[in-house]
């Protein structure tokens, strides 16, 4: 590197130290507006992010838990949109986790939904299901939405998370409603991706979760019918098609 | 430093003037373009999603409106370089778009801490000095090589001030835009503040001539804003929450005369109006500025 390119990079990683040290004592009032700024900019992005989270912890648990990520956790890629991976792990470490263990969840949920729905749509190949009616499928793989994201739960997260979802307000939220969300039988399984039209979130029974992680895991289309030998295959294929799962075989 | 006094005789076709396209004015904005509006500004990095309803949205946009593509995190300055990945998706924006122009900040935003990569996530003041200079420069050469076209580049308020720069301001900008051949974008709520914020002169009278140090040809495009008011100790935070200042207009009509060709771009972010309210800010620019090219014409009239 070049002596001045070394002395300009030297300045630039001091002050960026500086802006990324939130318990520096001396920090002059310049510093304070470049800490403030980029917490701010922080906790919108994370507004953004996690608008149904937000709406059950509030503005002010959202401040502080931003304001921890941003120690555990750096902005690296110049799109906002892209920071907050860790807030699920995030909250299942903090204090709020022993009363509202289903927040962890939900988080991870939502931060599923949030990247589905910034992914790229692809249409479905549907010449290449041809490749089904051949013998020998040991080299035959399904392809899948990029956007697809897995979720598991012991919590029924889904019906949670819209509740909060189409709610104005907390306010607007019953107890009985609250109650009986809570009370919801899931699966505890889902499968979030893009359609055409919006993301969707699907709760799928164990065998359907468990073949389509297989086939994110590569196993062959040989291998995933020999390993889930009690699932329907039709009927799989045809909701992985109408839930625009997949896009092809190769 | 060497002043550069504009001489120019008269004012010609007023400039186009746009404003900032803000997440809650999409509906209103989209329904059917504005007549006070010649173009929208977006933000880059809040198209990047490759998919979903922000790249419909996109398409919405494009229709609607010739854009402009500010980038806000490019960190021109940055000695660390700019990111590979963030440089792809900002070409396949620009692309995508093809916008009447192309435009991001004097500033570093790339970094490390220890051996870890870092965005600032903010706009972060450089040193006016020869290292900056040249990471400037390479910096801009690459971007431009990678889109095929010109870029602008904006001043930008700072909150750390410097003793002992190599370089003015104004100087250091019309020198990289002369070894770069990019044009420039002056934003002149940045200058006031800026001034506001670090010297005892007059803001207006030091903003007018700070803009005498730029040589007319490289101004593209003008950013006029307001900002909050605060104590008198607190620094200004250039925030665009506030309609664009008095001040902010006469420093305006100012540059009429010396960048005529310049588009203006009232810019707000936070505390947003409605959208009529803020293209009638947009309808008062084109105002001023044909106030200034009647006067300017019935002055040649008499002097033919």
């Amino acid at each position: 590197m070049p002596k001045l390119t070394k002395s300009a990079l030297q300045y630039q990683s001091g002050l960026l130290t500086q802006v990324f040290t939130f318990n520096n004592p001396e920090k002059d009032k310049g510093l304070q507006i470049y800490q403030h700024n980029l917490h701010m900019t922080a906790l919108r992005s994370l507004s953004i992010s996690y608008p149904v989270l937000e709406k059950m912890i509030g503005d002010q648990a959202l401040f502080i838990l931003t304001r921890r990520l941003l120690d555990i956790e750096l902005p690296k890629s110049g799109d906002w949109a892209d920071w907050g991976a860790n807030l699920p792990s995030l909250i299942a470490q903090s204090e709020m986790h022993e009363d509202h263990p289903y927040l962890t969840d939900i988080a991870a949920l939502e931060w599923a939904f949030h990247q589905s729905s910034r992914a790229a749509f692809e249409d479905l190949n549907i010449g290449s299901l041809q490749a089904l009616s051949e013998d020998d499928l040991t080299n035959r793989y399904f392809e899948l939405q990029p956007s697809l994201r897995f979720v598991s739960s012991v919590f029924p997260i889904h019906i949670l998370w819209q509740l909060h979802r189409n709610s104005g307000s907390l306010d607007g939220l019953t107890n009985q409603s609250l109650e009986n969300a809570m009370n919801t039988e899931e699966t505890g399984l889902y499968i979030v991706g893009q359609t055409d039209s919006s993301p969707q979130i699907t709760q799928v029974s164990e065998d359907e979760y468990q073949f389509i992680q297989g086939i994110s895991e590569g196993l062959s289309v040989a291998a995933l019918l020999e390993s889930f030998e009690n699932i329907d295959f039709a009927h799989w294929l045809t909701k992985a098609m109408q839930s625009h799962w997949i896009t092809g075989i190769k | 430093m060497t002043e550069i006094h504009q001489t120019h005789k008269a004012v010609r076709k007023p400039a186009p003037v746009g404003v900032g396209l803000r997440h809650e004015h999409y509906s209103t904005a989209l329904l059917k373009s504005s007549p006070s509006v010649d173009f929208v500004e977006i933000h880059a990095e809040n198209f990047f999603a490759k998919g979903g309803a922000i790249s419909r949205l996109l398409d919405q946009i494009v229709d609607t409106y010739p854009v402009s593509i500010h980038g806000t995190a490019m960190g021109l300055g940055s000695a660390q370089g700019i990111s590979a990945n963030y440089l792809r998706k900002f070409v396949q924006l620009v692309n995508r778009v093809n916008p009447i122009l192309v435009s991001d900040h004097a500033c570093f935003t790339w970094g490390a801490l220890g051996n870890n990569p870092v965005h600032a996530g903010d706009l972060l003041p450089l040193k006016y000095d020869q290292a900056t200079l040249n990471v400037l420069v390479n910096n801009i050469d690459q971007v431009q090589q990678a889109l095929g076209r010109q870029i602008l580049i904006e001043n930008i308020v700072t909150y750390k001030h410097f003793e002992n720069e190599d370089f003015y301001e104004a100087a250091f900008l019309a020198k990289v835009a002369e070894k770069t051949q990019c044009g420039l974008l002056v934003d002149l709520n940045n200058i006031l503040v800026n001034y506001h914020n670090f010297s005892d002169a007059n803001p207006l009278q030091a903003a007018k001539k700070w803009l005498q140090h730029i040589p007319p040809h490289l101004v593209q495009e003008l950013h006029l804003a307001g900002s909050t008011p605060v104590q008198s100790d607190a620094y200004i935070v250039d925030d665009h929450g506030q309609p664009v200042s008095d001040e902010c207009w006469e420093l305006y009509e100012t540059t009429l005369s010396m960048f005529p060709n310049a588009a203006v771009l009232i810019e707000r972010d936070n505390n947003l109006p409605s959208w009529t309210e803020l293209t009638n800010e947009a309808k008062h620019a084109r105002e001023v500025a044909n106030k200034k090219h009647m006067k300017a014409k019935s002055l040649e009239a008499a002097y033919a």
